[in-house]
């Protein structure tokens, strides 16, 4: 080999064989984006990588279950922690494609149960809500049956276009108690229901997909009446000076991510730590005043003052009216009902 | 008259030139595109996940038919398949595959496997006939006879709202029948495109070719700017012109169209496309249209043909590959389009490249996704072929 082509060649190397000494601690979170990963970065990643002099590196995805198991699948890892939501960690997880977590490391007696699992650890909890314009609807709808009353509420309502809220919000809207709504939509009769119900008020709904959309819509006039993200719905106003309001006497379904390691991180230890530093109440009262998403720990609550606690989708009261996501439910059929969805969406 | 040693030679010697020359090129296009589109195109068929986890139950049923009474030995079988499963990744793998039969067949497998590997008191069968009765029933055995093999035709039919059982292909549910009607409106869609594309085009295209003014100078750069544009940019302006209260709205206003939104219409996908795909079937034109001598057509005004005539004889049957050319690369393009459709249309205006990424990131059901990317791939080629023939070379 010329001297020329060593040269290049160690030229080349030295680079890489230094980068990976000096940063031998880092951790590649990744996270939903816009105001959610404002809030991570503000409250938990840069005080964690601060504290702890590991670098933090953020990425954004929409929690799709598909990009975390190719990576895996590759072999090729561009994150080590991920924040995906309860049906795609319970998949994720059982198919081998995280890190199994001892839980008997965690601390647990602060946090709500069942917050620490060996597949995850729990973080935002969002609520899917009935939000509304203020400004155009001065006496908003109590319940999601008024809100299918186009009578009372004339105009277009915006409906997340997916089965995960809107099939369970539907037989909300017929009147199924809470407790019974994932046992009946597990049915044929429960879901020829919901269908059933939704069919009422197809002709008034715009379908949205993404959070950006659902927005929009209603800051257009689009709609004024949605069903919606309770944390965007607050970052907007704060944003935008809106006044969206969220109708929370309705029921809101609420769903939540939790933290998973990806399957083969080299950075397993520092994950396992970051997990650690994001369940002290310091920082998730932080995380919880710059979006209100829930949070686990128990006593991250008082730390907050009553206004910003009033648009948590977690506090006792807004608890009441919550139904939590069942993510058994969602593996066994979100195919079939996704295609029978998306049928009848198109019909 | 044989040609030379040394001319066989350098011959040969240059073929190799140029062999390696274009070596780089197709090693690319086969280790970054070939291979791995080949791989996840098999997907669509590969059934390893059943066939790999569930030896026994597969053997016991291989003597099987559909309607025999099941035997104390099936039931063996598939408990020593799910003990030797335990709690891995696999059970789940094989549960997943399975509900995509028939939703519900996923906790029967895990409901199962949890009682036999518990080691309860009883027959296998009682064990896992008591876990979930979705085992007393012959339709579950019925999948997993079926889909012993390696290889399964389930998705590739399912893509196309097909069944499969021992009696044959047939029709899906139509409660559940999706697919067909995506992919026609999918090939309509690039059609009317290219057409409207073709008819647009076509004008602006003679006249950059054919004009010496300053105007079509600039009129070249104005087609080629929305290629420096971001597609997703562009896509967003035109969600600003269509909104409620948009500019499309304000004018229709003005002219008395009243004040619809067009945002999530048919319509708005249909401008949003021609206005993306536009450019190509302009410069495909156009680089035909340089080619022809302008004298052709004066040579037959001379002879006596009208304007007109000289146009439709002469001209426009030249410049006929172009067009051919434009129609092939706008109906094929639009054929995989994702983000116009997703962005400024309603669920009714979604093309099957909507579903493929949907299968692919959100319900991560792979096998469908290279089904539906499979038959996309065929209605590319058959589209290709008609255009074509019909279009010219």
């Amino acid at each position: 080999m010329s001297r020329f082509l060593r040269s290049l060649v160690v030229g080349a190397l030295a680079p890489i064989v230094i980068s990976s000494l000096a940063e031998a601690a880092e951790l590649r979170i990744v996270s939903w984006g816009g105001a959610v990963n404002d809030a991570y970065r503000a409250a938990m990643w840069e005080p964690f990588a601060k504290a702890s002099g590991v670098k933090v590196i953020e990425d954004v995805y929409s929690g799709e279950f598909g990009k975390m198991k190719s990576q895996v699948e590759a072999g090729n890892l561009q994150w080590d922690v991920a924040d995906p939501e309860w049906p795609e960690v319970e998949q994720g997880c059982r198919e081998g494609l995280f890190e199994k977590i001892d839980v008997s490391q965690f601390d647990t007696k602060d946090l709500v149960e069942g917050a620490v699992s060996e597949c995850g650890v729990m973080t935002v909890l969002g609520g899917t809500v009935l939000a509304y314009n203020s400004e155009k609807i001065k006496e908003p709808p109590k319940s999601w049956a008024e809100f299918w009353d186009v009578q009372k509420f004339p105009g277009k309502r915006g409906m997340r276009r997916a089965i995960t809220e809107t099939l369970p919000i539907a037989l909300m809207a017929d009147g199924v108690p809470r407790e019974e709504i994932f046992k009946l939509l597990a049915t044929k009769e429960g879901q020829d229901r919901a269908f059933k119900k939704l069919e009422e008020l197809k002709a008034h709904i715009v379908w949205w997909t993404s959070g950006t959309e659902q927005i929009q819509g209603l800051l257009s006039g689009e709609y004024d009446l949605a069903m919606a993200w309770n944390g965007r719905i607050a970052t907007t106003n704060k944003q935008e000076g809106s006044k969206l309001a969220i109708a929370w006497e309705a029921g809101h379904v609420l769903n939540g991510d939790r933290w998973v390691i990806l399957k083969g991180s080299p950075n397993k230890q520092q994950a396992i730590d970051f997990i650690k530093f994001a369940l002290q109440p310091e920082q998730q009262a932080a995380f919880m005043r710059n979006i209100p998403y829930g949070q686990v720990n128990k006593n991250a609550y008082p730390l907050l003052s009553d206004e910003e606690k009033k648009d948590l989708p977690t506090t006792e009261e807004h608890m009441k009216t919550a139904l939590l996501v069942e993510p058994a439910f969602f593996l066994e059929h979100r195919d079939a009902l996704t295609e029978r969805f998306e049928k009848w969406v198109t019909e | 008259m044989a040609p030379s040693r040394g001319l066989v030679g350098s011959r040969s010697r240059r073929n190799v030139a140029v062999l390696l020359r274009v070596l780089p090129a197709v090693l690319f296009v086969l280790l970054a595109i070939a291979i791995p589109i080949g791989l996840f195109l098999f997907r669509a068929i590969d059934n390893s996940e059943v066939h790999d986890n569930l030896p026994g139950t597969i053997a016991a049923l291989s003597d099987w038919q559909g309607l025999d009474p099941l035997k104390e030995r099936h039931y063996e079988a598939l408990a020593n398949d799910l003990r030797a499963l335990g709690d891995g990744p696999r059970l789940y793998q094989v549960a997943r595959q399975l509900n995509y039969h028939m939703a519900g067949y996923r906790s029967a497998v895990l409901k199962a496997s949890e009682a036999v590997r518990k080691n309860g008191t009883g027959t296998a069968r009682t064990l896992i006939e008591g876990a979930d009765p979705a085992w007393r029933d012959h339709a579950i055995w019925r999948v997993i006879a079926r889909e012993a093999g390696a290889l399964t035709p389930f998705f590739v039919l399912a893509a196309l709202d097909l069944e499969i059982d021992e009696y044959g292909v047939r029709n899906a549910d139509p409660g559940r029948a999706l697919y067909r009607e995506v992919f026609s409106r999918t090939v309509w869609m690039s059609l009317l495109i290219a057409a409207a594309c073709a008819i647009l085009g076509y004008p602006l295209a003679y006249f950059l070719a054919n004009s010496q003014s300053r105007l079509a100078a600039l009129a070249i750069y104005a087609v080629l700017l929305p290629f420096w544009t971001s597609l997703l940019v562009r896509t967003l302006a035109w969600i600003v012109i269509f909104q409620k209260g948009g500019v499309a709205a304000t004018t229709g206003k003005l002219l008395g169209f009243g004040s619809t939104s067009l945002l999530y219409s048919r319509s708005a996908v249909i401008i949003g496309m021609i206005h993306v795909m536009l450019p190509f079937m302009i410069l495909s034109i156009y680089a035909v249209m340089r080619g022809i001598p302008s004298s052709y057509t004066r040579a037959a005004i001379s002879l006596g043909a009208s304007p007109m005539r000289a146009f439709l004889s002469v001209y426009l049957p030249q410049s006929m590959p172009g067009i051919g050319a434009g129609v092939m690369i706008v109906t094929i393009l639009s054929l995989g389009f994702y983000l116009t459709p997703a962005l400024l249309g309603s669920p009714n205006d979604q093309l099957i490249s909507y579903f493929i990424a949907y299968f692919t990131n959100e319900l991560v059901n792979w096998n469908m996704a290279a089904a539906l990317a499979i038959w996309l791939l065929v209605f590319a080629g058959c589209l290709w072929l008609v255009v074509r023939q019909v279009g010219g070379k």
